[in-house]
C-alpha cells in the first residue's frame, strides 16, 4: 500500500491542530475560534502569533484557503480573514492520523494498559 | 477604539494580515474587556511572529535557491570558492600570526601598568642599562612605583648534564620578583622568592610550551635539573600557558626564566640592565616620568661625571611597545597587505557575480513582474554571496589547519612562537566577521543591481542576448582590483630587489667559520683581575684546537650593543672600542694601510689607534687611507694617538649601516667586560664544554660561557628579509592570479554576448586579429585606468615600505616600469584568451543562429 504522505512534507504538530480546528470549524473558521478551540478541546494553549503564522505557512503550502467576509453588521465593523479546509490539506491530516494510528497500532495507546506502572 | 498605539503596533503587522489581526484582537479585547495597552502588545507581538516567521522561511527557501542556482553552475562555483578562500586564508593566516603582537592584550595582570625604565641617547636610542644607582634610588623613593625587577639576556640549558642538547632550552634571567610584579602566577610548583634571591639558588621557570614538548608534561618536572656550562638549574615552576618571557626586547625563542640575583649596587659606575616597574593604580605615565626626572638629577648630581658622555635621560616607556617596536610596523604592512589581497578577492567576486547576475536579469524581471519586492531580490543575492563567503571560510580554516605544521616552520621566530592555532575562538570570530564583510562588500553591489532591473525593456525584448555585451559596474571592479594589484606587486618586487641587494653586501669582515665567544667571569672580580682575566682568555682561546685566531673587544662590533663612547662628544653615530692585537685578523677585516697595533702596543697601552674607512673620513675628510698613516689624531679625553691602520667597515649584520670607527688597544682602564671572537679551521666547532675546559687548565674562571657562529646568525638576519620578500611576493603573486582570473571571467562573458556582433564584423571583411585587438583593447581599458591609479597610489604608498628595504629607493621608476610591464602582461593573456576564442568563431553559423 502506498503512503500518503509520500510526495507531501510532514505536517508540524501545530500545523495538524490548526487544520483539524479549521475542518471541525467548516468554512467559518478565523483565528480567534480557531484558537479558543485549540485550546478548550486539545487543552493545549497556543499564541495567537503562532496561530497567525501556522495559517500562512498552510495557505502558502496549500492546504487551507482564506478569504474576507462581508463587513459586519456593526458600526465600523471590518471584515474577517476565513479560512477553509483544501483537498490537499485534509488529505494531509488524513495522512497524519493514518501515520499515528499505523504506529501505535498494538501498543498500550490501543488497549488497557496492563503491568505498566 | 482605534488610538495611536494600537495603530502603531499595527504597523508591524504585515500589510495582508493587519486588517484580520486587528478585528480579531478587538473581538478578544471586547470578550475579555482588555484595553488599548493590551491590544497593542498582542498586535505588536503577533506582527514579530508574522514577520519573524516570513524572513526565517523566505531565508531558508533563498538558500535552497542559492544551494541549487550554485550546485547547477560548478565551474563558476569551484572558482569562486577558491579565490575568495584565497584572499580570506591569506587574512586568517596572517591574523593568526599577528592577534598576539598587535591587538591582544598582554598575558599579565593589568598590563598597562608595567613600564619599562631605560636610559636613553640624546638621539632617542635606548642604551640595554641604565645607572644602578638611579634604579636603587627609584625603587626605594619613587612614590608611584609598586617594585622594580629586572630580566634581560637569554642563556641556553640542557636538559642533561653529559651532553649539550641538540636544541636547548632558552631561559631569560630575570630578578625573584618578576612574576610577582606581573602579576602572574605558576600553574604548577612554586615562583622564586626573596631567599632564593637571598641565598643565590640557580632555579628556573619553564614555560607551558617546553614543559609540554620537552618534558612530555611530566607530573615530575619541576624538580628536575637544567644544566648550563656544568652548573645545574632547578626547575621549580612552570609558567602558564600563553605566557609571554618578556626580557628588555621581545625573544621569541625564550623558554622560561632563571633567577638573577637582584644586585643594584648603589656604586657610581655600577650600571644595571633596563629594570621593569609597575606603576601604582591610578598613576599616569606623565606623573611617574616627572617624579622620576627629578629623582634621577637629583642621583646624577652625586654621580661622578664621564668626559665624553652623550647627554642622555632615564624614560619610562609601557612594556608593549618595548616588547613589539621592533615588530609593530612590519606587521602592519603585512595586515595590510593581506587586507588588500582580501579587497582584491571581494573586487574579483563582485565582478564575477555582475556576470553571472547579467545571464539571470530575465529571470529577476519576471519576478519582480510577478510580484517580488526588490528587497527579496537583493536578499537573495546577499544569500548566494553569503553561501560563497562563508565556504570560502571554511575551505580556508581547513587549509590553515592542514599546513598549520609547513606554515609555522616557515615562519620566523616571532610569527611561528606566538601564532594562534586556527581553533582559538578569536581567530574563529575574526573569520566569521571577515566572511560577514565579505559578504557584505562583494555581494552589495551586484545584488542591488539584479534588484534594479529594468523590467519593462527586458521583458519587452524578451532575451537578454540582444543587448549590449557589456557589464555595468564589473569594468569599476576590475579598475579598483588592478589599482590594488599594482600596490602589492610593487611591494612584492621592492622586498625581492632589496634581499637581493642585501646579500650582495660586503660585510667588512669573513663570517664563514667565525664564531663569537662571550665569557662571564664569577662576580667580584675588579677591573685590574678582569682585565687579567680577558687577556688570559684571549690566549687561552687561541690554544684551543681548530682555533686559526682569536681576538678580543671591549664591546664586540658583531654584538648588536652599541659602544660606550663615540668617536668625540659631538659625533653619535660613531664608535670607539678597544680591541686585542689579533681582532682584525680573527675577524678577517681588511687592512686598507698600514698594520694591526701590536701585541707589545696593546699590553703597553700605547698610543696608538687605528681608523675604520668611514672613521678616517669623519675625523680626516679628505684624507688617504695611506695618508693617514702615522698622523696624529687628537681623540678628547685621551692622549694624542698614532694612527697605524686603516681597516674596512664592519657591518654587524647585513641591514646594518657601517659605524665610523675608532679602534684603540684594550685597556685596564676602566674595564668592565671584554667578547671574543674565534676563527676556526674548516668542518670544526668551537663546543662551550671544550673551551671550558681549555680556559679551566689556563686558569681562566670562567662561569658562563656561550658560543654563537657570526655565519648562522647572519643567515638568521637574512632569513627575516627573505621571509618578508617571500611574503610580498605571496600577496603579489595572489593579487596577480585573482586580477587575472577576474579579467578572465569578465572577458569571456562579454565575448560571449558579443558573438552577433563578432560575426557581422566578420561578415563584413573584419580579420580575426582586428576583431580580436578590438575586445582586448576594450577588456584592458579599466586594467590601465587602475594601472594609473594604483601607481599613483604606490608611488606615495612606497615610503611606509622604505624602513625595510636595504640600499633600494621605493620611489625607483624602474620598479614601477617593471611592475606595469608584469600586470600588462598578465592582464593582455587573460583578456586576449576569451578574445582569441571570439574570433575563432564561423560567423556563418553565429549569425544563422541569432
Amino acid at each position: 500500500m502506498a503512503r500518503d504522505s509520500e510526495d507531501q512534507p510532514l505536517l508540524g504538530e501545530v500545523e495538524q491542530l490548526v487544520l483539524l480546528a479549521v475542518l471541525r470549524l467548516g468554512g467559518e473558521g478565523y483565528a480567534v475560534p480557531i484558537r479558543d478551540l485549540i485550546s478548550a478541546e486539545a487543552g493545549i494553549e497556543i499564541s495567537r502569533g503562532t496561530i497567525y503564522v501556522t495559517l500562512e505557512r498552510l495557505e502558502r503550502k496549500g492546504y487551507v484557503t482564506s478569504w474576507f467576509s462581508d463587513p459586519q453588521a456593526v458600526r465600523g465593523g471590518k471584515a474577517r480573514r476565513l479560512f477553509r479546509l483544501k483537498p490537499a490539506g485534509l488529505q494531509a491530516v488524513r495522512a497524519a492520523k493514518r501515520a499515528v494510528d499505523r504506529l501505535s497500532a498494538g501498543t498500550v495507546l490501543t488497549r488497557p494498559a496492563k503491568g505498566l506502572a | 477604539m482605534r488610538i495611536w498605539i494600537v495603530r502603531t503596533a499595527l504597523r508591524l503587522v504585515p500589510f495582508d494580515w493587519r486588517t484580520a489581526v486587528a478585528e480579531d484582537l478587538q473581538e478578544a479585547a471586547e470578550e475579555a474587556n482588555h484595553g488599548p495597552i493590551w491590544l497593542a502588545w498582542h498586535a505588536g507581538r503577533a506582527g514579530v511572529s508574522l514577520r519573524t516567521a516570513r524572513f526565517v522561511d523566505g531565508t531558508r527557501f533563498d538558500l535552497q535557491c542559492a544551494m541549487r542556482s550554485l550546485a547547477k553552475s560548478p565551474w563558476f562555483t569551484c572558482g569562486a570558492l577558491l579565490t575568495f578562500a584565497l584572499g580570506i586564508g591569506v587574512n586568517v593566516a596572517v591574523f593568526t600570526a599577528v592577534d598576539r603582537v598587535l591587538f591582544r592584550q598582554l598575558p599579565y595582570e593589568r598590563p598597562d601598568e608595567i613600564m619599562v625604565m631605560r636610559e636613553v641617547g640624546g638621539n632617542g636610542q635606548p642604551f640595554g642599562t641604565m645607572p644602578a644607582a638611579i634604579a636603587a634610588a627609584a625603587r626605594e623613593q619613587h612614590r608611584g612605583f609598586v617594585d622594580l625587577s629586572v630580566a634581560f639576556s637569554t642563556g641556553e640549558f640542557s636538559t642533561s648534564r653529559e651532553s649539550d642538547d641538540i636544541e636547548p632550552l632558552r631561559l631569560t634571567q630575570a630578578s625573584y620578583n618578576t612574576l610577582e610584579l606581573f602579576g602572574v602566577r605558576v600553574v604548577r610548583g612554586r615562583d622564586f622568592t626573596k631567599d632564593d634571591d637571598r641565598q643565590k639558588r640557580r632555579v628556573a621557570l619553564v614555560s607551558f610550551d617546553a614543559w609540554r614538548t620537552r618534558f612530555g608534561a611530566a607530573h615530575d618536572a619541576v624538580g628536575r635539573q637544567l644544566w648550563s656550562d656544568g652548573n645545574a638549574a632547578e626547575i621549580v615552576g612552570i609558567l602558564p600557558e600563553r605566557f609571554i618571557p618578556a626580557s628588555n626586547f621581545l625573544d621569541p625563542r625564550s623558554d622560561g626564566f632563571v633567577l638573577m640575583p637582584m644586585d643594584i649596587s648603589p656604586a657610581p659606575t655600577a650600571r644595571l640592565f633596563s629594570p621593569y616597574v609597575r606603576l601604582r593604580p591610578g598613576v599616569s605615565l606623565e606623573a611617574a616620568q616627572a617624579e622620576l626626572d627629578v629623582l634621577a638629577e637629583a642621583v646624577r648630581r652625586e654621580l661622578p661625571k664621564r668626559p665624553n658622555a652623550q647627554p642622555t635621560r632615564i624614560a619610562l616607556a609601557p612594556l608593549r611597545s618595548v616588547l613589539f617596536s621592533r615588530y609593530t610596523t612590519f606587521l602592519w604592512l603585512v595586515t595590510i597587505a593581506a587586507a588588500l589581497v582580501l579587497a582584491i578577492a571581494c573586487a574579483n567576486l563582485g565582478s564575477l557575480m555582475l556576470v553571472r547576475n547579467r545571464s539571470r536579469e530575465h529571470l529577476a524581471a519576471t519576478q519582480i513582474a510577478l510580484g517580488a519586492s526588490s528587497g527579496r531580490l537583493m536578499r537573495a543575492g546577499l544569500i548566494e554571496s553569503g553561501l560563497l563567503s562563508f565556504g570560502a571560510t571554511c575551505v580556508a580554516l581547513l587549509a590553515i589547519h592542514w599546513t598549520n605544521a609547513v606554515l609555522r616552520s616557515a615562519l620566523p621566530d616571532v610569527f611561528s612562537r606566538y601564532a594562534a592555532p586556527v581553533t582559538d575562538p578569536r581567530v574563529l570570530m575574526f573569520a566569521l566577521l571577515t566572511a560577514l564583510a565579505c559578504t557584505g562588500v562583494a555581494g552589495a553591489y551586484p545584488s542591488w543591481r539584479i534588484a534594479r532591473v529594468d523590467v519593462l525593456g527586458l521583458l519587452q525584448r524578451g532575451s537578454v542576448s540582444a543587448r549590449s555585451g557589456r557589464v555595468r559596474g564589473s569594468r569599476s571592479l576590475l579598475t579598483v582590483e588592478a589599482a590594488l594589484t599594482v600596490l602589492l606587486v610593487a611591494g612584492a618586487m621592492m622586498t625581492v630587489r632589496s634581499l637581493v641587494t642585501l646579500s650582495r653586501t660586503d660585510l667588512g669582515f669573513n663570517p664563514r667559520n667565525l664564531y663569537n665567544v662571550n665569557v662571564i667571569w664569577p662576580p667580584g672580580l675588579d677591573s685590574a683581575a678582569r682585565f687579567r682575566q680577558a687577556m688570559l682568555t684571549a690566549e687561552a682561546l687561541t690554544s684551543v684546537p681548530g682555533v686559526i685566531a682569536s681576538g678580543g673587544a671591549d664591546i664586540n662590533p658583531l654584538s648588536g650593543f652599541l659602544p660606550m663612547r663615540g668617536l668625540a662628544q659631538d659625533l653619535p653615530g660613531t664608535g670607539r672600542w678597544q680591541v686585542t692585537d689579533q681582532f682584525f685578523s680573527s675577524m678577517g677585516m681588511r687592512m686598507l694601510a698600514g698594520r694591526a697595533m701590536s701585541a707589545v702596543e696593546v699590553a703597553n697601552d700605547a698610543p696608538v689607534a687605528a681608523l675604520s674607512e668611514s672613521g678616517l673620513r669623519t675625523v680626516m675628510p679628505g684624507v688617504t687611507p695611506t695618508a693617514a698613516i702615522g698622523q696624529r689624531l687628537r681623540v678628547a679625553g685621551e692622549p694624542d694617538r698614532t694612527v697605524v691602520g686603516i681597516v674596512s667597515d664592519v657591518r654587524a649584520v647585513h641591514a646594518a649601516s657601517s659605524m665610523p670607527s675608532l679602534y684603540l688597544p684594550l685597556s685596564d682602564k676602566e674595564f668592565r667586560l671584554a667578547m671574543f671572537v674565534v676563527r676556526m679551521s674548516p668542518n670544526t666547532a668551537p663546543l662551550p664544554s671544550l673551551l671550558r675546559a681549555h680556559l679551566r687548565e689556563a686558569g681562566v674562571a670562567a662561569s658562563t660561557v656561550t658560543v654563537r657562529g657570526v655565519e648562522a646568525e647572519l643567515a638568521d638576519g637574512l632569513g627575516n628579509q627573505r621571509f618578508r620578500a617571500v611574503l610580498f611576493s605571496a600577496f603579489g603573486l595572489t593579487a596577480l592570479i585573482l586580477a587575472a582570473v577576474g579579467l578572465y571571467a569578465v572577458g569571456a562573458y562579454e565575448a560571449a554576448q558579443r558573438r552577433r556582433e563578432v560575426g557581422i564584423r566578420m561578415a563584413i571583411g573584419g580579420s580575426a586579429r582586428a576583431v580580436q585587438w578590438l575586445i582586448v583593447r576594450q577588456a584592458m581599458a579599466p586594467v590601465i585606468v587602475g594601472l594609473a591609479v594604483g601607481l599613483a597610489v604606490a608611488y606615495w604608498a612606497a615610503k611606509f615600505l622604505q624602513a625595510f628595504l636595504h640600499q633600494v629607493d621605493a620611489r625607483d621608476p624602474a620598479h614601477f616600469a617593471l611592475v606595469v610591464l608584469v600586470l600588462m602582461s598578465a592582464t593582455a593573456i587573460a583578456a586576449w584568451l576569451p578574445a582569441h576564442q571570439a574570433s575563432r568563431f564561423d560567423p556563418t553559423t553565429v549569425l544563422r543562429a541569432h
